[in-house]
């Protein structure tokens, strides 16, 4: 059990909108803000905001954010406390985290065994059964690699393949015929070899039409854990989310306590610390395990628009071995909240990536809107990173003032010189069966018409057209020196 | 003169013609009065209605924001339409369908390969592509190295004709 022990400066081993977000709250508090950025951050946001920005190396950007002995390194050169991982990159290494407690520095997120635990799939599944937790009707190879094919097919289909060292979506196979599954456990466990160094594989029974409902835990060195509420994101694509709710529309007051307690005993049960967030699938009524994330999330303000609490502030406060100091009671959930995720892709396009320099940036300002970004006007968006540029988190006293704010918020968002989905955003708030909350993990896939880009208005394409041929000095120039009356016969007939 | 510009996949005609009373744009069926206002946000007056929008230009391209979305308006400028033909030589690119890094690239300049040999696998959106030799021919240039990123539409690899020595 760690003591208490005073944190005065922290290293931010991140970049883009969260290192922006972490670097605020840390100066926030009091705390020196120390920002690690490769090269090509150089004009990121989070450098210009931190109290002090340091550059680290790497053969490519991301090999930069990755090179975990430079960062505790210079963390130790700089004088700092702690090591505040954000999401993505070291935030789920449990050498990394080890390393940063052996180097004497504090690692803002649970204990290396925790994440040693729930990182594993298979090790986290077994963990749920032993203690009673619900989890879906599985076959896992390690049990008897020799039936395991048998197995899997005795679940009968649809049926989801997953890597064991698996995330992020990589690697896992939807399989509702069942004469494809052998094909199918070949090339997940190719892709699981090559993504994770771990061919080792499990199958789930897939629910189809189902939701992904997660909760927000909190726990702290003395045993003490509690829940912030649920989260909803079904609303996903290729198992990434895109949007995220709070409450979830699906959940009756009864289904979501029994969920949240759910959640709660599985963090005290692993004696959890620090902030966490335990994924359901949830449908046909029932809810199972999915995975635990140890780390804050990229939709965590979600909750905290919600709940009125800074969840980073919370994890320095339980990193520096303070007790959670309030219980169950004192946490109250207030209103609609809904997260959109602005990535740089081009809907119309199959989604692909798009990249370009950031001309003017805009965001939308005003009562219960939240933007986190990551960039700001002038910075250019290349394909080295994640896509998400920005997130725009939205909160109103109930579902639908939420999504009209949401929408409006949406249409005021300015972004140029780089395609994203807001357009696209715009029309999911918009229809029927968001606006229902009939949402499910599948949903963008049925809906392609959403992807299009729509048809303009006369009056709209009447603006475009004249604002461009107005922006083009050499046409203006034209028009003003050919004196009127011999345009007015020149007309088409060049 | 009539000067094109492309608005997604749809091409539009326009002339521009101006009198005492400002600027007009005409399209094929329509003429539009319209005058921008640019001290502090863009105002754009079409015929007679005032329009808040924002407006950046660069090259070829206008962005513009206006009724709530992001548009792109492309400039087709006349001298360049009719200038860059490469339709011929096109056909020896490996161009970049989507931007992404370079994963392996397991052939060099001047190797011989056959249709469906492996080129080069791109990752991009977390997915890896890999990229097959079209035809016949020698590896003239690889644009880019292992870990080495590109954006859509970048010459990644040439080829030229020819067998191996």
């Amino acid at each position: 059990m760690n003591g208490r022990r005073k944190i005065e400066s922290i290293l931010i081993a991140n970049r883009g909108e969260i290192a922006v977000r972490i670097v605020r709250t840390v100066k926030q508090m009091g705390l020196r803000a120390i920002l690690v950025h490769h090269a090509s951050d150089a004009d990121s946001p989070g450098v210009a905001l931190a109290d002090e920005a340091i550059e680290i190396n790497g053969a490519t950007p991301v090999a930069a954010y990755l090179n975990s002995a430079e960062i505790i390194t210079i963390a130790l050169r700089a004088g700092a406390q702690a090591i505040h991982p954000g999401y993505g990159f070291l935030s789920e290494n449990a050498d990394f985290a080890r390393a940063v407690e052996h180097a004497g520095l504090v690692f803002v997120g649970p204990r290396p065994e925790t994440i040693e635990l729930l990182g594993d799939k298979v090790r986290a599944r077994n963990f749920m059964v032993k203690h009673g937790f619900p989890v879906a009707p599985s076959a896992i190879e390690d049990d008897d690699p020799a039936t395991f094919v048998a197995r899997a097919r005795a679940l009968g289909a649809p049926l989801l393949i997953k890597p064991a060292a698996g995330g992020g979506g990589k690697g896992m196979r939807i399989v509702r015929d069942m004469a494809s599954l052998e094909d199918e456990l070949a090339r997940a466990r190719s892709e699981g070899k090559r993504y994770f160094g771990d061919g080792r594989l499990y199958v789930e029974r897939y629910v189809e039409r189902s939701r992904h409902i997660e909760v927000q835990v909190l726990g702290d060195a003395y045993g003490n854990a509690i829940h912030l509420f649920e989260r909803e994101c079904s609303v996903q694509r290729r198992f990434q989310k895109i949007v995220e709710e709070s409450p979830s529309p699906a959940l009756s007051a009864n289904v979501r306590k029994e969920i949240c307690d759910v959640a709660v005993g599985i963090a005290r049960e692993a004696k959890y610390r620090n902030a966490g967030t335990v994924e359901f699938i949830y449908g046909d009524g029932a809810f199972y395990f999915l995975e635990m994330n140890t780390r804050l999330q990229v939709e965590h303000p979600v909750t905290e628009m919600i709940t009125g609490r800074d969840l980073v502030a919370e994890q320095i406060r339980v990193a520096q071995g303070e007790p959670l100091g309030y219980n169950q009671r004192d946490i109250v959930a207030k209103g609609h909240a809904i997260e959109l995720r602005i990535y740089a892709e081009d809907a119309a396009r199959g989604f692909v990536p798009t990249t370009g320099r950031v001309l003017v940036l805009e965001p939308p300002t005003g009562d219960g809107i939240r933007v986190d970004a990551g960039i700001r006007a002038g910075q250019t968006v290349t394909s080295a990173f994640d896509p998400m540029l920005a997130k725009l988190i939205v909160h109103a006293a109930s579902r639908t003032e939420a999504i009209e704010q949401a929408r409006q918020a949406l249409q005021r968002f300015v972004l140029l010189g780089c395609r994203t989905n807001i357009g696209f955003l715009d029309r999911l708030m918009d229809s029927a069966q968001f606006r229902a909350g009939d949402i499910h993990t599948g949903l963008i896939e049925a809906m392609p018409e959403l992807a299009a880009d729509p048809k303009l208005p006369e009056r709209t394409v009447q603006v475009l057209l004249a604002a461009a041929a107005l922006s083009v000095p050499r046409l203006v120039d034209a028009a003003r020196e050919i004196p009127a009356l011999h345009t007015a016969l020149g007309g088409w007939r060049n | 003169m009539r000067e094109t510009f492309r608005i997604g996949d749809t091409e539009h005609a326009l002339w521009l013609s101006s009198s005492d009373a400002g600027l007009s744009v005409h399209l094929e069926t329509q003429k539009i009065d319209a005058d921008i206002d640019r001290t502090g946000g863009v105002r754009i007056r079409v015929n007679g209605v005032a329009h808040e929008i924002f407006l950046v230009a660069r090259d070829d391209r206008i962005y513009v924001h206006a009724d709530g979305q992001a548009h792109e308006i492309v400039y087709l400028d006349p001298v360049l339409r009719h200038a860059g033909d490469d339709s011929v030589s096109r056909s020896d690119h490996l161009r970049a369908p989507m931007p992404g890094a370079v994963v392996t690239c397991p052939v060099k300049a001047g190797d011989a390969v056959e249709p469906g040999d492996l080129l080069m696998v791109i990752e991009s959106m977390k997915l890896e592509t890999p990229f097959k030799a079209w035809r016949a021919g020698l590896i003239e240039t690889i644009r880019f190295t292992v870990g080495q990123t590109f954006d859509r539409d970048a010459v990644l690899l040439s080829m030229m004709p020819g067998e191996a020595s």
